[in-house]
């Protein structure tokens, strides 16, 4: 295989549209002539699909990922079927975790000549799994299905679009990006506020923030079907917040 | 160029001769370089890009005469060349119908939204593992699951066990799941047409 990081580098920027007409032809050339070059492609596609199903993509790498990669319908497809994988990948090793379990107690009940160890062991489990326990119930999530959405200045009854998240959701967490308006001067700090459709308002805590965009982060937990919408507010450098004029609205199906 | 034009059998076996003289693999560079094309074209947002690719193809065999007599070099360096016309052509017409950039357009997000929906394929993946050799099942689960470090960790040592470079590694993982996508792609149109 001819690929060599450079190589990686330069198709993964094709992929997200980030390369000048004259090296992206130069790319494409490569890619009519050797196969190591295109399979090489092949390869980054996919793994940039993942990359996006779950989460890792930067804020830029996202919005580039949206408005250039997922313009036809195959690599919709495609994300469609990377995001059937990946959820099948973590039920698989849930499944695995939940069988460990039995073997456990056939070590503990098979060997009564080593049942002193045993309690000792075991103790130390129950302290090392209380910890984790503990710790586990405020653990950050893992994964995440993403969103993103753009500011609305229309209400819901106005018949504003709304984006649609679907339950049960394959990820720890729902990661949704909030594209800042370009009207708006950037703020210091961003406070947003979840309302649902009872009346039910919660802060949202924020996981990301850059010139154009801010992403919060809702665990699955606690994602119920409902409409829903977001609200922004931006702290300026005089200290003083102030509402982002407009709307984010997502539905939970 | 007369857009009518229709590939004749005799202009397709002499492009095929054009690309190899071995029938076989002249063959075999046909569907590569069509392949290609069509991943090119995708790669470039054309909704259409396997009529674009064929158009493409057809332009070349139009002139197959001239260009077999006249051209030194790769062939799909002229296909390439070709490719960008239809392209361009493509994008001109396209420019008067296309609405994705409609300012304030929430297209973006929807059709992200499209993709969120995925148990269909879930499905069909569930019944298309089942399809798979015990050894490549093994391998293509194995291959994506965990997260982050814990993944690379984990591939690493997949591909230590195998005796391979972990690259040959993403290589193999890629080809069974291109087995698996094909299998789901039929697998949605079967329950589809039902």
């Amino acid at each position: 295989m001819t690929s060599t990081p450079e190589i990686q580098d330069q198709i993964r920027r094709y992929l997200l549209g980030e390369l000048d007409d004259g090296t992206r032809a130069e790319v494409e050339k490569r890619f009519l002539s050797d196969g190591e070059v295109f399979e090489e492609l092949l390869v980054a596609e996919d793994e940039i699909i993942d990359d996006y199903a779950s989460g890792r993509l930067d804020p830029e790498e996202r919005a580039d990922f949206e408005a250039h990669f997922l313009a036809t319908p195959e690599r919709q497809q495609k994300l469609r079927f990377a995001r059937a994988l990946h959820r099948h990948a973590m039920n698989l090793a849930n499944e695995r975790e939940t069988v460990k379990q039995p073997v456990i107690r056939s070590l503990w009940f098979g060997r009564p000549g080593l049942s002193w160890a045993a309690t000792t062991v075991a103790a130390l489990a129950l302290i090392v799994g209380t910890v984790w326990f503990l710790r586990s119930r405020t653990a950050p999530p893992k994964t995440f299905a993403t969103l993103t959405l753009t500011i609305n200045q229309s209400t819901r009854a106005e018949g504003a679009p709304a984006a649609m998240v679907k339950l049960p959701l394959a990820a720890d967490a729902l990661k949704i990006f909030l594209r800042l308006p370009g009207s708006v001067p950037p703020a210091s700090r961003y406070r947003v506020v979840l309302e649902a459709d009872d009346g039910e308002t919660r802060p949202l805590e924020m996981s990301d923030q850059d010139g154009e965009s801010i992403a919060v982060v809702i665990p699955a937990t606690q994602l119920k079907r409902g409409q829903y919408v977001l609200k922004t507010f931006g702290t300026g450098v005089n200290g003083v917040e102030q509402r982002i004029p407009g709307n984010y609205f997502f539905t939970v199906e | 160029m007369n857009k009518e034009w229709a590939l004749t059998q005799d202009a397709f076996d002499r492009l095929l001769d054009w690309l190899n003289a071995d029938r076989n693999r002249a063959g075999i560079r046909y569907e590569e370089i069509r392949s290609r094309l069509i991943k090119v074209f995708i790669g470039r947002g054309c909704m259409a890009a396997e009529d674009l690719a064929d158009e493409t193809i057809n332009r070349v065999a139009a002139r197959i005469g001239d260009v077999a007599r006249d051209y030194e070099g790769d062939p799909a360096s002229y296909f390439y060349g070709v490719c960008q016309n239809v392209h361009f052509e493509y994008v001109r017409k396209k420019d008067v119908l296309d609405t994705r950039d409609f300012p304030g357009s929430n297209s973006v997000t929807l059709r992200t939204n499209l993709s969120d929906d995925c148990e269909p394929e879930y499905q069909c993946l569930e019944r298309c593992l089942g399809h798979l050799s015990n050894k490549n099942r093994d391998l293509v689960l194995r291959y994506y699951q965990g997260e982050k470090q814990a993944k690379i960790d984990e591939r690493k040592l997949q591909a230590l066990e195998l005796g391979i470079a972990v690259n040959a590694l993403r290589i193999r993982a890629y080809r069974i799941r291109i087995q698996l996508e094909r299998c789901v792609l039929d697998c949605l149109k079967r329950d589809g047409a039902k």
